[in-house]
């Protein structure tokens, strides 16, 4: 059976195919690292802005902004391309153009880093990259059209299925969104009204369900659930988010310029949107609970070969993917529609308070789901060494806790900065330097989350940059690692 | 490819007798509401984005333009808030020359005062035809009738 895949590939051709999502995976730990080290940066000038600090606070944040768009959607493309291989059961149609499409959005991103940080910008909110380097992402995402596509063309008849129809929907769309954002337009409010379609329309559109698709996709090897049951569901859930997605964009839309029936519209579909957040929670947990429970074999389409190794990858990818999942109805969907209530938002509107749902939903979703789909995808090819096991254990609970304090302390901020500026309205620079104390808290949780990315970005890179590399197994960093107080050998030995 | 697809097709076929017609039939009336919803929901936010586009009012003037690109280049977003959206660290400007007069914002840009809260760093200096131009954005920024006062708990147009 293993070797009679439906188009004659056997399961080496796919998983050779789908092994385009290395370069992928791999560019987004060093991405992670790098945003890390830049953001604890960042954070500590907020802090203590007397510092002396090479690069200005505005060309760091750009950066930061930028750096926080771009990995999670470049893990996406690479996860996309492996579960797209796996679902049809067939290769891709072209390797040679999705490494084309992978160099293309690398020189793009160094690009855009390199001038953000020389202070090039284009100065709007996370679309801050000159032009010529977001036309560059839309090639890019035009050539991983192109190719999927192609790929489709090889199974028509599974083009209505969930998988391959939402990512044919996803895909050529996002290109679309970013093209129409590339240029900044005179008016104001227009220019806020389309970059929205990036900061929104992206994240809570077209690009959350590719996550469901991954999530979906990759917990479907577990087997708890058949895979056909919970790709129906998945069919509705995207149908869902693109629906009340669009129209929700109306939550950014309230106080810059535009109509006033926005509020109506934006808070009601807000409403609306949550509900597929509820039913990705559901069907996340539904299919993980079952994962301990033995294995049906034959079932589902997306079983695409079995493990070559040891479950820990699919495991340890879970235990991402379900953290994601909580940060997502937590973050994202309780705290984001909670700020979306029309008099709420009034309040809250530009505060601490949207920083810390940024982060929760943008670092706490799509983060945590895409660094869940690197450590797959790496595992399956290299599996991780045992130490590189004990530093992505440790990373989770680093991470969690990161994330966790960061949030939480942006929150307080910002509670704290409505109440004294937009309440008592007093002064906007003494309300700042009453927040101030959250804000070191907040360094103090990026500070932990920086470890853990770190550690994360060390332990499921290891085979793939040292493999070779004789003696590497201890490296002198790693018993330093070891005996700090930190360590609390999480499952260690639930291997 | 040809030799492949065909095999392809074949055991597929056998696959799907596995699953009945009924679950072909299902799964393509899935298929294509998701067309139909997702197509329909993106199709109605253009179609409001539209609306909202035309019955915008007055464009900003060609100075204004000028002062947007200054404001632009300089990354200004980073700190403060226009419509509240941008940085947090420093003041919303949605009304900005409504509590200050022209001279004082002019100033301000050309000079690069210290910023609170350092003792040492200075604010973003501008050459003087961009401190026009941008005060021309700010100016047009304030008369956007956009309901953005950036201090609900205060009167509008008392002092900060
Ligand atoms: C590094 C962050 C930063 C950047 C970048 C920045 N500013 Fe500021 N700006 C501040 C801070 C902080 C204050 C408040 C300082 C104070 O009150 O002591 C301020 C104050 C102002 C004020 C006076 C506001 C008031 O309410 O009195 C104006 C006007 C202003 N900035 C315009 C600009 C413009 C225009 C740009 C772009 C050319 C810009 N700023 C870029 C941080 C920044
Ligand atoms: C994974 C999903 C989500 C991501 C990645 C995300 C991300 C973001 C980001 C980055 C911002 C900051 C925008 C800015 O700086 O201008 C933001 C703001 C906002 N989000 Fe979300 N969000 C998500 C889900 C949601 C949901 C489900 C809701 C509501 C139901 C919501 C409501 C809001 C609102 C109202 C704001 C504006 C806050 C303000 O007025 O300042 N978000 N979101
Ligand atoms: C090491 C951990 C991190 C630290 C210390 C950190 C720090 C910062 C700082 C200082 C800012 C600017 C000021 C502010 O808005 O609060 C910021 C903004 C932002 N960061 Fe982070 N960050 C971290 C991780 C992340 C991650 C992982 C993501 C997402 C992938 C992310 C997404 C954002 C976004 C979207 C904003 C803009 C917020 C807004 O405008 O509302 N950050 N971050």
């Amino acid at each position: 059976m293993k070797a009679q895949r439906p188009d004659g590939a056997s399961m080496s051709d796919i998983d050779r195919s789908a092994r385009v999502a290395v370069p992928y995976a791999l560019a987004v730990l060093a991405l992670l690292s790098f945003q890390v080290v830049a953001a604890n940066v960042g954070a500590i000038h907020l802090v203590l802005p007397n510092l002396n600090i090479p690069i200005p606070f505005e060309s760091g944040r750009a950066t930061h902004l930028n750096l926080a768009v771009f990995w999670p959607m470049l893990g996406l493309m690479g996860a996309t391309y492996y579960f797209l291989a796996h679902d049809l059961q067939t290769t891709l149609w072209s390797r040679r153009l999705a490494a084309v499409q992978f160099w293309v959005i690398i020189a793009a991103l160094l690009a855009i880093y390199a001038s953000l940080l020389l202070g090039y910008t284009e100065g709007r909110e996370y679309l801050e990259s000159p032009w010529p380097f977001k036309l560059l992402i839309v090639l890019g995402f035009l050539l991983f059209t192109v190719n999927i596509v192609g790929t489709l063309a090889k199974r028509p008849g599974q083009a209505l299925k969930p998988v391959p129809l939402i990512v044919a929907f996803s895909v050529p769309v996002s290109g679309l969104l970013l093209l129409a954002a590339t240029f900044s337009y005179h008016n104001p409010s227009v220019d806020e009204m389309v970059r929205f379609w990036i900061v929104h329309l992206w994240e809570e559109g077209s690009l959350d369900i590719l996550a469901s698709v991954a999530i979906v996709a990759l917990l479907a090897r577990s087997k708890g659930v058949p895979g056909r049951t919970i790709e129906g569901w998945l069919l509705v859930e995207a149908a869902l988010v693109i629906f009340s997605g669009a129209l929700a964009t109306g939550h950014h839309y309230y106080w810059i310029g535009l109509p006033a029936f926005w509020i109506t519209i934006g808070a009601v579909f807000s409403f609306v949107q949550v509900v597929p957040i509820g039913m990705l929670v559901y069907i996340s947990f539904r299919t993980a609970r079952g994962m301990g429970r033995g294995r049906r074999s034959g079932e589902g389409r997306s079983s695409g070969g079995s493990p070559r190794h040891s479950d820990w990858g699919l495991s340890r990818a879970t235990y991402f993917i379900l953290s994601a999942v909580i940060w997502n109805i937590t973050g994202a969907g309780v705290i984001g529609l909670v700020m979306t209530i029309p008099p709420v938002n009034r309040y809250i509107h530009g505060t601490y308070v949207t920083s810390g749902h940024a982060h929760l939903a943008l670092g706490g979703f799509f983060g945590f789901l895409v660094l869940g789909l690197v450590l797959y995808i790496l595992d399956r090819y290299r599996p991780t060494d045992a130490a590189g096991r004990r530093d992505v254990d440790l990373s989770l609970w680093l991470l969690n806790a990161g994330m966790g304090l960061m949030g939480l302390s942006l929150l307080t901020a910002g509670a704290l900065e409505v109440y004294r500026l937009r309440v008592l309205a007093r002064e906007f620079m003494w309300v700042q330097s009453t927040l101030r104390p959250f804000l070191a808290l907040r360094s103090l949780g990026g500070l932990i989350f920086g470890l853990g990315g770190l550690l994360f970005a060390w332990g499921t890179a290891r085979p793939w940059v040292w493999a070779n590399a004789p003696g590497f197994a201890r490296p002198a960093l790693k018993p330093l690692f070891r005996k700090s107080s930190l360590q609390k050998p999480p499952e260690a030995e639930a291997q | 490819m040809n030799r492949s697809s065909k095999k392809n097709s074949d055991s597929r076929q056998s696959k799907r007798s596995t699953h009945g017609r009924g679950e072909v039939r299902r799964e393509r009336l899935f298929g294509l509401t998701f067309i139909a919803v997702a197509t329909a929901g993106m199709a109605i936010f253009i179609w409001l984005n539209y609306l909202s586009v035309r019955s915008l009012g007055d464009s900003p003037s060609p100075l204004a333009v000028l002062g947007k690109q200054a404001w632009q280049r300089a990354g200004c977003v980073e700190c403060h808030t226009i419509f509240g959206n941008g940085g947090y660290n420093a003041p919303d400007l949605t009304r900005v020359t409504d509590r200050r007069s022209d001279k004082e914002i002019t100033d301000w840009l050309t000079t690069g005062p210290v910023i609170r809260p350092t003792t040492k760093t200075a604010h973003v200096a501008v050459a003087p035809a961009d401190a026009e131009s941008i005060l021309e954005f700010l100016k047009y920024i304030a008369t956007v009738p956009n309901m953005w006062d950036g201090q609900p708990g205060k009167p509008k147009g008392a002092g900060r």
